[in-house]
């Protein structure tokens, strides 16, 4: 079994990407790239650097992660949850309104919704409320679209079978549609954890004095360039972590479908 | 797509308005209409309300939109070179990232060494905010337009790459089966089976794309570039008083409607580019 364990760390999908990973790192920190684009260590500091930024600056982040990511969360949540329940709304009580409305709501997914932000900003102020409401309209509708697809997308077996034993439509909805819905649901769920994180970062780069987009835009204009890529770095791991956390919960919730996606 | 599969699994069920049976073009315009009119209503609504209140600064928030639109008219050739500024340099970003993220997604199918090296980086990417790095592009290459450049084709090569990759190897195996029954080179099977088959999946990722390209050029625009759409949002509440936010909302109105153009011009280029599509072929109206 460990002879099968070690045949696998050393297949190509494991090597191959940590050996690019150090070459590039490696490379990097050599200067390579430094001396071949003509690269400052003001605007591109090597690795060895960023890694001394943490002992620095480290609590500095910490304290403008704390105020990046509640904002993105709840943004996040507020986005999934109130997609939630349009997308019910429309699919159980105005499934022909539905037909116009979600075409238009799908449209919405093209628009460079972080424009809006200053004219949000003009309202409430450049606090959690702008980044709330900038992510919460940059996530709904992804939402309403992919759960709609979800409860649409019962089998009409299965529909059949339910009326044949007289269930109601909440009955229908409870323990058919939802549960069909759910892979559509974590996709969905997926794909929103970077726009919140756009969201979040765009609003706080234009404007405002706090926060992670802030930081970077501050620090690169202060040219302490190590502590701008570590705040990269920390928006990357963020951003990873997150994506995973779904990952894991969708795992949890439908594993019919996370197995039959890992087999596939 | 799948909205026009959900589309018509409802319109199946519901009797047919024949009276006026509108063709898919017509309905999506008159729909766009009635979209447009709910909104002007609503927001003639609350600039009326907020007059009503009589609170003098939400009045000078919120004009009534002929407000904006006069502003529009008036001085069209102000918001005429802001879209230019960005929308252009969005457009070549776009287009550049395109063609590199072909290049990548060809190379990278042909060995599974390179292919499992970048896979890993292109999936992490997906789930970082690469317009996180618009500073750190500006710091690095100071002119405005190429970082524009840069952070547009960077997003969409990024989308395009997985698409291309997926699209590629997506192929049906009893066609590629046929493709060496018949002897095909690995040109030939390439230009007349994979690629094809990969135009759609191309296609869906320069749809996310797009918009994506558009919200990096004005992030270059909202911070340090003094041009540009998103340069007139911000300006507008940093450096005006009272007619500001008129150009504030017209500002939005114009970068809101070039996303939308955007966007619509590369679903027309795939139905231009891959009309065998069966979901084109039937005269769906998606």
């Amino acid at each position: 079994m460990s002879w099968a364990h070690a045949r696998r760390l050393a297949s190509p999908q494991v090597v191959a990407p940590l050996l690019l990973g150090v070459l590039v790192i490696g490379a990097w920190q050599a200067g390579v790239f430094h001396s071949a684009f003509n690269l400052k260590p003001y605007t591109v500091p090597y690795p060895s650097a960023i890694l001394a930024a943490i002992e620095d600056d480290g609590d500095h982040l910490l304290k403008h992660v704390a105020i990046s990511l509640p904002a993105a969360v709840i943004g996040y949540l507020t986005g999934a949850g109130l997609g939630f329940l349009v997308a019910t709304a429309l699919v159980r009580f105005a499934p022909r309104l539905m037909t116009q409305v979600l075409p238009v709501i799908s449209a919405t997914n093209s628009l460079p919704i972080v424009a809006l932000a200053p004219v949000v900003g003009l309202f409430v102020g450049y606090g959690l409320p702008v980044k709330v409401i900038v992510v919460a309209f940059m996530t709904t509708p992804v939402m309403v679209v992919y759960t709609v697809r979800g409860l649409m997308s019962v089998e009409s077996e299965a529909r059949e079978l339910m009326a044949s034993i007289e269930s109601t439509p909440g009955q229908v909805y409870r323990f058919v549609q939802v549960p069909t819905a759910m892979p559509f649901i974590f996709t969905a769920l997926k794909s929103m954890v970077v726009l919140a994180l756009i969201g979040v970062i765009v609003t706080e780069a234009m404007r405002g004095f706090e926060g992670l987009g802030f930081v970077i835009a501050d620090a690169m204009s202060g040219f302490d360039a190590a502590l701008a890529w570590l705040a990269l770095v920390t928006i990357a791991v963020m951003g990873i972590v997150s994506y995973l956390i779904v990952g894991l919960v969708e795992r949890l919730v439908v594993p019919w479908d996370a197995a039959s996606r890992a087999a596939g | 797509m799948s909205e026009a599969a959900v589309a018509s699994a409802s319109s199946t069920r519901r009797p047919r308005l024949s009276f006026i049976d509108l063709s898919g073009t017509s309905r999506a315009l008159l729909r766009g209409a009635v979209v447009v009119a709910v909104l002007v209503a609503v927001w003639y609504a609350a600039a009326i309300y907020a007059r009503a209140t009589g609170n003098a600064s939400l009045t000078l928030k919120l004009p009534y939109p002929h407000d904006v639109l006069l502003d529009l008219f008036n001085k069209w050739s102000i918001y005429a070179r802001a879209s230019w500024e960005t929308g252009s340099r969005a457009v070549i970003g776009f287009v550049i990232g395109t063609g590199v993220g072909l290049l990548l997604g060809i190379v990278m199918i042909q060995s599974r060494w390179i292919e499992s090296a970048i896979v890993p980086y292109v999936l992490a990417s997906q789930m970082i905010p690469l317009i996180a790095l618009v500073p750190i592009l500006r710091a690095i290459l100071r002119d405005p337009d190429v970082v524009r450049f840069y952070i547009c084709a960077y997003v969409t090569f990024f989308i395009v790459t997985i698409a291309v990759v997926r699209g590629l190897k997506n192929s049906a195996p009893v066609a590629v089966e046929m493709m060496g029954s018949l002897n095909a080179s690995r040109w030939q099977t390439m230009r007349f089976l994979r690629f094809p088959a990969a135009v759609p999946y191309i296609f869906s990722g320069l749809r996310v794309a797009a918009p994506l390209s558009l919200i990096g050029a004005l992030l270059v625009d909202f911070i340090g570039a003094n041009s540009g759409l998103g340069y007139l949002l911000v300006a507008s509440l940093t450096l005006g008083a009272n007619a500001a936010s008129t150009t504030l909302w017209s500002a939005l109105v114009v970068t809101l409607v070039l996303g939308l153009v955007f966007t619509r011009f590369v679903a027309y280029l795939e139905r231009r580019v891959s009309f065998w599509q069966p979901a084109y072929r039937a005269g769906a109206t998606a």
